[in-house]
């Protein structure tokens, strides 16, 4: 049976990676005895994929699981003993069974959606964040990029979908403090939108310093409603 | 805490989880009459790794008026970011600082990290000596194998627990507990743990040198004991384990469940400092073990149980724990693994099973190179033993084998040395010499040399450690005579590093000194290559007016006084002179299991069941 599930990564476990989460979700469902199914082979290890990795880091409601299991489980059977094995900072909120014959979830998954939280420090003027908003939309978004072939200068534009400026606190004299921006940016298995990336040059483009916070919201995938 | 702070610091360093606690089983308790930090004056790695601490944290937090909680050391990066942003020290339970707890508790595991020490402490914002410390400091307390001669950190300690904590620091949190209720002022909280057998107060004692050689350690306070004893938990079967032990974020190094098997080591090799300090042995019984792997795998979703011990091929019913352990887990996927195994005891069908899991890497640790020299260390095993077991092991399929070797044990000849190349030969022509469909795909065989420390409490304490020159000229000795061996690799470790250790293990109070000046310089993390700072480390037993060759490349004579003098670990120092002057013979002193050879004396016989 192939059961995949939708868990959010908050706050307490932000910082861990995505190797981590994925032995803590094995300890996990071993806990919650849950059938695991193993791969074959030298050196057996569970059937248990991820959707895409999350950067150490971002906080997430749309991480999703894809794991295989020997015998069938409910589907919200398995929401609920898994949910009662794992610590504060990740909870799974919903599971469905879908066709073990589907393609595994890397590979059907096109775009994310993101809220990014700037705090500017110090606050920026108003116009000039939209400003740069507009210029980013505009393009190229030319980034300096760890590639395979080293640091390379690259145009991140091309992955952008969209970008706006949401929620922004104002200070007494009318500058943004913190701003939270909506980001679509493409995902696939290739690669995708890298959200720091593209936050680091919108503070360039305004001329702004701060701290960024990223959170993915959303992942659309091909054939798969969820 | 200051969050925001700490978010951006924590978004900055390599493994921000180190530092973020919330795994699972950790446990969070927001009201207590007593908070109790264990801190481990290493990485969150090595820290989490330590059997000893977790099973303190359990018997610390299983009493519902104490919070125990845990604090490690940061690493570099942290370090400089807390002191940029001026934040101080936290625990991974409640994010509180180091300087809010009651009791501050170290583990002393090597003598590599005591600088560590002092980096938490001076991050804690908490004076460093002990004598500098005010009434609304923490107590600060030490324990663990290194504590039994503390003297070198004795400056920064107001308490040393000597022996098994599991009985003695519930003791010492009440004692202080009830000591603080009345209103009692520091010295006389102190005066009061000094009565608990098994603590040490340093302050109530001064150390006397003569000619620039210690003489001895006086009382300056006549209550205190003349002597401090170690303490034993005598029925080890009945004390209590890890509990639900916390399994953590990220990977430590011994990432498994571990079931402490039995305390104590019969076998008496004459180096082994673990071999003597933790007699008696005291096994649990193989129920117990089943009982207690059962539970941990089960709470943790561990896959893998190690049975720990210093020697676990020794335990008593071995052959029937094993096939019984993978019974009970069978379909589950559950891993066994048996650390410390000895060449000369195990039996090839409990390898093949272990194998039927998972084939990890096999270790023998032989020691020394020639038959000669093993008589002297008292590592009863031969040549035969080793050949027979690492052949085997081959036959059942293993390729990657480790074999542990030291290098500088007294009495070494270079024939000796080279005696270590000539046993890494004949394992390799055992391998290749099998046909070529019977076994594995390549012999991975490691050869690890380290080198000779010698250590307080066993018979080797009066013993000189080679130079640093000598033991570099040994090193490249062997070098040279693996090369040409098929599948070996060879591992050492730097000079320099061992001298220090030596000098640590066997050092008396005016290293204090060298620690702080070595801090002062940057020192930290010395057990790890990338951070050890040996011209840092020369400047600073300069400035300290001391020489380690003093102390590490000395012999001692047999009735000097010794700084660990007044520390009594139950073995006698007669037996340790007796066992030193068998070892300069070259004669084996047989396994305490085959019958008792006295080295308790008749005050303490009765602690052991074999006596």
């Amino acid at each position: 049976m192939r059961i995949i599930a939708n868990f959010h990564k908050g706050e307490e476990l932000r910082f861990i990676s995505h190797l981590d989460v994925m032995r803590l979700l094995q300890r996990a469902m071993r806990r919650a005895r849950l059938p695991l199914a193993f791969s074959q082979g030298f050196n057996p290890h569970p059937i248990l994929a991820f959707a895409s990795a999350l950067a150490v880091g971002h906080t997430s409601d749309a991480e999703w699981m894809d794991v295989q299991l020997t015998e069938a489980v409910d589907p919200d059977e398995f929401v609920s003993r898994l949910n009662a094995q794992i610590p504060e900072g990740l909870r799974v909120r919903r599971a469905l069974e879908i066709d073990e014959k589907l393609p595994t979830l890397t590979a059907l998954l096109q775009r994310a959606e993101y809220e990014a939280t700037v705090l500017f420090a110090p606050p920026v003027g108003r116009a000039a964040l939209e400003e740069g908003i507009k210029t980013l939309a505009g393009g190229p978004i030319v980034v300096l990029k760890h590639t395979k072939s080293g640091m390379k200068n690259v145009d991140i534009r091309p992955q952008l979908l969209s970008l706006s400026l949401g929620e922004a606190d104002e200070d007494a004299s009318g500058d943004v403090a913190r701003a939270v921006l909506c980001i679509t940016g493409k995902l696939s298995a290739d690669g995708g939108l890298q959200t720091e990336l593209l936050l680091r040059a919108l503070l360039s483009a305004c001329g702004a310093q701060g701290s960024i916070r990223v959170h993915r919201k959303f992942l659309y995938f091909d054939r798969i409603e969820v | 805490m200051n969050s925001t702070a700490l978010d951006e610091i924590l978004s900055a360093v390599e493994k921000p989880a180190r530092y973020t606690g919330g795994e699972w089983n950790s446990i969070v308790k927001e009201d207590a009459d007593v908070r109790v930090a264990l801190c481990f004056p290493d990485v969150y790695e090595i820290g989490m790794s330590h059997l000893g601490s977790r099973i303190l944290y359990h018997v610390l937090n299983a009493r519902p008026d104490i919070a125990c909680e845990r604090v490690y050391a940061p690493w570099t990066d942290m370090e400089a970011a807390l002191r940029a942003r001026a934040l101080p020290l936290f625990s991974l339970e409640t994010r509180r600082p180091l300087r809010a707890f009651d009791i501050v508790g170290f583990s002393l595991l090597y003598e590599m990290c005591y600088t560590n020490i002092l980096t938490m402490l001076e991050l804690a914002g908490i004076p460093v000596n002990a004598a500098d410390r005010g009434e609304d400091m923490p107590l600060i307390l030490c324990g663990g194998p290194s504590a039994c001669n503390a003297e070198p950190v004795a400056d920064f300690m107001d308490a040393v627990m000597l022996g098994d904590g599991e009985e003695l620091f519930p003791e010492v949190v009440d004692a202080w507990r009830e000591a603080r209720a009345a209103g009692k002022t520091k010295r006389e909280i102190l005066l009061r743990l000094s009565r608990i057998p098994g603590v040490y107060v340093p302050s109530f004692y001064e150390a006397r040198y003569e000619n620039g050689a210690f003489a001895a350690l006086e009382k300056r306070e006549p209550s205190a004991p003349d002597t401090i004893v170690r303490r034993v938990v005598k029925d080890l079967d009945k004390a209590p384990y890890i509990g639900s032990p916390v399994v953590p974020n990220l990977s430590i190094v011994h990432d498994r469940a571990a079931v402490e098997l039995f305390r104590g080591c019969t076998r008496g090799c004459r180096f082994c400092q673990a071999g003597y300090i933790y007699r008696p042995l005291r096994e649990r019984k193989k129920d117990t073990v089943l009982r207690l792997a059962r539970e941990l795998v089960d709470c943790t979703g561990y896959d893998e149980v190690s049975l720990f011990s210093l020697s676990s091929s020794d335990y008593s019913r071995i052959h029937e724990l094993v096939p019984e352990l993978l019974d009970s887990f069978e379909g589950e996927r559950v891993s066994v693994s048996l650390p410390s195994l000895r060449i000369d005891t195990f039996i090839k069908e409990d390898l093949e099973r272990m194998q039927e899991v998972r084939k990890a890497g096999l270790t023998f640790a032989p020691e020394a190179g020639t038959q000669r020299l093993r008589d002297v260390i008292n590592k009863n095993v031969t040549e035969r033993d080793l050949l027979r077991a690492v052949g085997d092991a081959f036959d059942a399929g293993w390729t990657s084998v480790k074999l542990y070797f030291m290098i500088g044990l007294p009495t070494e000849t270079d024939e000796d040395v080279l005696g270590i190349a000539d046993l890494a030969r004949k394992v390799s022509a055992l391998f290749h010499q099998l046909p070529k469909e019977k076994r594995g795909k390549g012999l991975r065989l490691t050869v690890s040399a380290s080198s000779f420390v010698p250590k307080p409490f066993t018979p080797f304490q009066w013993a000189a450690q080679d130079t640093a020159d000598e033991i570099r000229r040994k090193q490249s000795l062997l070098k040279n005579a693996l090369k040409g061996v098929r599948g070996v690799e060879f591992n050492y470790h730097a000079s320099s590093v061992s001298m220090l250790e030596a000098a640590f293990s066997r050092g008396d109070r005016r290293l204090g000194k060298a620690l702080r000046e070595a801090h002062a310089r940057g020192c930290r993390f010395d057990s790890w290559d990338e951070h050890f700072k040996p011209e840092a480390w020369k400047e600073a037993f300069a400035a300290a007016g001391l020489d380690p060759a003093y102390y590490a490349n000395r012999e001692r004579a047999l009735d000097e006084p010794l700084p660990w003098g007044h520390m009594d670990m139950l073995v006698t120092q007669e037996y340790l002179k007796r066992e030193y002057e068998r070892a300069l013979e070259a004669v084996s002193t047989k396994d305490c299991r085959s019958g008792c050879n006295g080295c308790f004396g008749e005050e303490y016989a009765d602690y052991c069941k074999l006596s």
